[in-house]
């Protein structure tokens, strides 16, 4: 390339940049060129920018052309070199003087023209002055020429500064875009503070914990407006003790929990961390926190250490009945021989197999939660398998009292399920219904085709179980809660085990039950397809 | 001079427990023992029986052991009668909420049934003392 096209590729670059071609008339540029026309006599007076095909006026006075092609521009010529290019007469100079411009309209004879530099410095194009016949400039109409043309060039500036500013400003409002999007698209809460401690932010997660969009409030209204707690949830924040209070002040926040609490929602547990936005400003002063929702893990904490207390004292339990029991006999306080030794001993083994069976029920819901038991699922005749559960646990309903009975007139069915699993399920639900039973009371154990499934009921007159309570009891660690869960024994797993199980067959399993009236324990099973069956 | 402690009233859901409990009290202690299945009995028997100490399981089906104390507290009988909570559950914490709420001691589960009388002795000592 040489250097006449690196010119030429530098002011293309310029003009590009200055988004300046084609653009309609500008009040400066237009006096620009008034002023130039009027100071130095003439009746022509242009602005031009000279691109790859052509000159395009910026601003005219004197002629009613916007543009000329690159060829005939004597502009063209005039850009380069950085000074002023004056022709006294065209006819007279072998440049111009075939030039149609001359030649034909507007009949050029005179031109004066000083380059426009771009702020990089590439010549865009000039500040001339035309008139129609052959004439100088003195000395002040050249150097009126060049001043104007600073002008015109420091207008350039402007207009190359108002378009960076713009850029910028765009930019910004991208960034600032991308940034809210961001904030609202983070499942974290984030609250943020200026320097005086206004309210600044709040992004969608966090008006949605609390409730409520920022307001203009004092730091020290922020806990009660925004329903602020310390971990415990119960004791009301200081305002000293609120995270983002303190982030203000430059201490430190790392790792706080607190707990919001807002109208319809659970009590939240929030993991706070944050700090000035200029720490090396120091505090108080503008300041942000983010906010972690650690409810569920809170929840499961609590949840798990409430399990594993909980299993302590049911394991505790039978095992203070036996050491007690054995205590008494070993010391020989108790003689064995005697009606009160062997029902010592008889506590002691009841208490060893009620132990076992809580260890089985742990051992069983951990295999179960680990994905560790292997069903071996077969096409099973219900009504057999029914009538096996029912046989095996006859010394629960002589225990109890009760009778259990299958009605008259129910087809068999072929399900699909693991045979000893689907016993465990029916002696589980089968030993409940007794324990829950008045002596002397009847079970009944039906079912019925639902579409591709058969719906198993067991269905007690019993004590029944209270609305409140009937959700959780196939939930493994809430049916812990309840405190009446020695009269059924073990561990309260048994039916969390069954719904496990029942759904890991390909079923689904629930529960209907009234105070005082009794309850339906249910659960489905897939039938077998016909081909399947035995 | 300190009062003979002789009724004691065992207040067990878990019958193994209540049982072991009162051949320990009454063959090794040598008190008389009313055995009671819940909170509920307990306050029912608790004038009959007049007993000089409550032994109180914490974990109770329906009343629990704590609302059984506070209960049996309201009755005239029960005035100045030491409540002694028998539990599994006894952490540090669960232990001083116990005492808060006015328990005379705390004897811990898995209970040895050849001592429990002597623990039990203690208890009723140092609050006679």
């Amino acid at each position: 390339m040489n250097n006449s096209d690196s010119n030429d590729q530098q002011r293309l670059t310029a003009l590009a940049q200055l988004q300046i071609m084609d653009t309609p008339r500008e009040q400066a540029f237009d006096d620009l060129t008034t002023l130039a026309a009027r100071w130095l006599d003439a009746p022509i007076a242009l602005i031009t920018l000279v691109d790859s095909q052509r000159q395009w006026f910026k601003s005219r006075v004197g002629l009613d052309l916007s543009e000329t092609p690159k060829e005939m521009a004597f502009c063209a010529h005039a850009i380069r070199q950085p000074t002023l290019m004056e022709v006294s007469d065209a006819t007279r100079d072998p440049r111009f003087a075939d030039n149609p411009l001359v030649t034909g309209d507007p009949g050029i004879r005179f031109y004066a023209g000083m380059p426009i530099a771009s702020p990089q410095g590439a010549l865009l194009g000039t500040l001339c002055v035309i008139d129609r016949r052959p004439r100088t400039l003195n000395d002040e109409q050249r150097d009126t020429l060049q001043r104007l043309a600073r002008l015109a060039e420091f207008q350039l500036q402007l207009r190359h500064t108002l378009l960076i500013s713009q850029a910028e400003a765009l930019e910004l409002m991208h960034q600032q875009t991308l940034n809210q999007r961001l904030l609202d698209s983070l499942k974290a809460g984030v609250v943020a503070c200026t320097d005086d401690g206004t309210l600044t932010l709040f992004n969608t997660t966090a008006q949605q914990w609390h409730g409520a969009d920022m307001l203009n409030l004092t730091p020290e209204e922020w806990a009660h407006h925004y329903d602020l707690y310390a971990a415990d949830g119960r004791t009301p924040l200081t305002t000293d003790d609120i995270p983002l209070v303190r982030a203000w002040q430059g201490k430190p926040v790392e790792n706080v929990e607190i707990c919001i609490a807002c109208a319809d929602q659970p009590l939240r547990h929030v993991l706070c961390s944050g700090g000035l936005l200029y720490p090396e400003q120091g505090g108080p002063g503008a300041a942000i926190v983010v906010m972690h929702d650690i409810s569920e893990i809170r929840r499961a904490s609590n949840m798990k250490s409430h399990f594993l207390a909980t299993v302590s004292h049911e394991l505790r339990t039978p095992l203070t009945a036996i050491s007690g029991a054995v205590g008494l006999l070993h010391s020989g306080a108790t003689d064995p021989r005697s009606a009160a030794g062997e029902r010592l001993l008889s506590i002691a083994l009841d208490n060893s197999q009620r132990l076992n069976e809580l260890i089985n029920d742990l051992l069983d819901m951990e295999k179960l939660e680990a994905g560790k038991v292997e069903l071996r699922v077969e096409p099973l005749a219900l009504r057999a398998s029914i009538v096996q559960a029912m046989e095996s646990n006859r010394p629960y309903a002589e225990r109890f009292q009760v009778h259990w009975y299958i009605p008259e007139g129910l087809a068999d069915m072929t399900v699909i399920a693991d045979q000893r699993r689907l016993l465990q399920v029916l002696t589980n639900y089968l030993s409940n219904a007794a324990k829950f039973s008045h002596a002397g009371g009847s079970i009944r154990i039906e079912w019925q085709r639902q579409g591709d499934s058969v719906m198993v009921r067991v269905v007690d007159q019993g004590i029944g179980i209270p609305s409140e309570q009937q959700p959780l009891l196939f939930n493994k660690f809430s049916q812990l809660d309840t405190t009446d869960k020695r009269q059924r024994g073990g561990t309260g797993l048994g039916l969390a085990i069954c719904k496990e199980l029942i759904e890991r067959m390909g079923g689904r399993v629930g529960v209907q039950s009234e105070v005082d009236k009794g309850s339906c324990f249910w659960f489905t099973l897939p039938i077998a397809a016909p081909d399947n069956r035995r | 001079m300190t009062m003979i402690l002789k009724r004691i009233m065992h207040i067990e859901d878990d019958p193994s427990i209540q049982e072991v409990a009162r051949v320990a009290l009454e063959v090794v202690g040598g008190f008389e023992v009313r055995s009671c299945d819940s909170g509920a009995d307990g306050l029912a028997a608790a004038d009959d029986f007049s007993p000089q100490l409550v032994l109180l399981d914490v974990m109770m089906p329906g009343m629990d052991g704590p609302q059984t104390l506070i209960e049996l507290r309201k009755l005239p009988c029960m005035q100045g009668v030491p409540i002694v909570f028998m539990t599994a559950k006894a952490q540090t914490q669960e232990v001083a909420a116990y005492r808060d709420l006015g328990a005379a001691g705390v004897i811990i589960k898995p209970f040895d049934p050849m001592t429990l009388s002597d623990q039990i002795r203690e208890i009723w000592e140092y609050k006679h003392a």
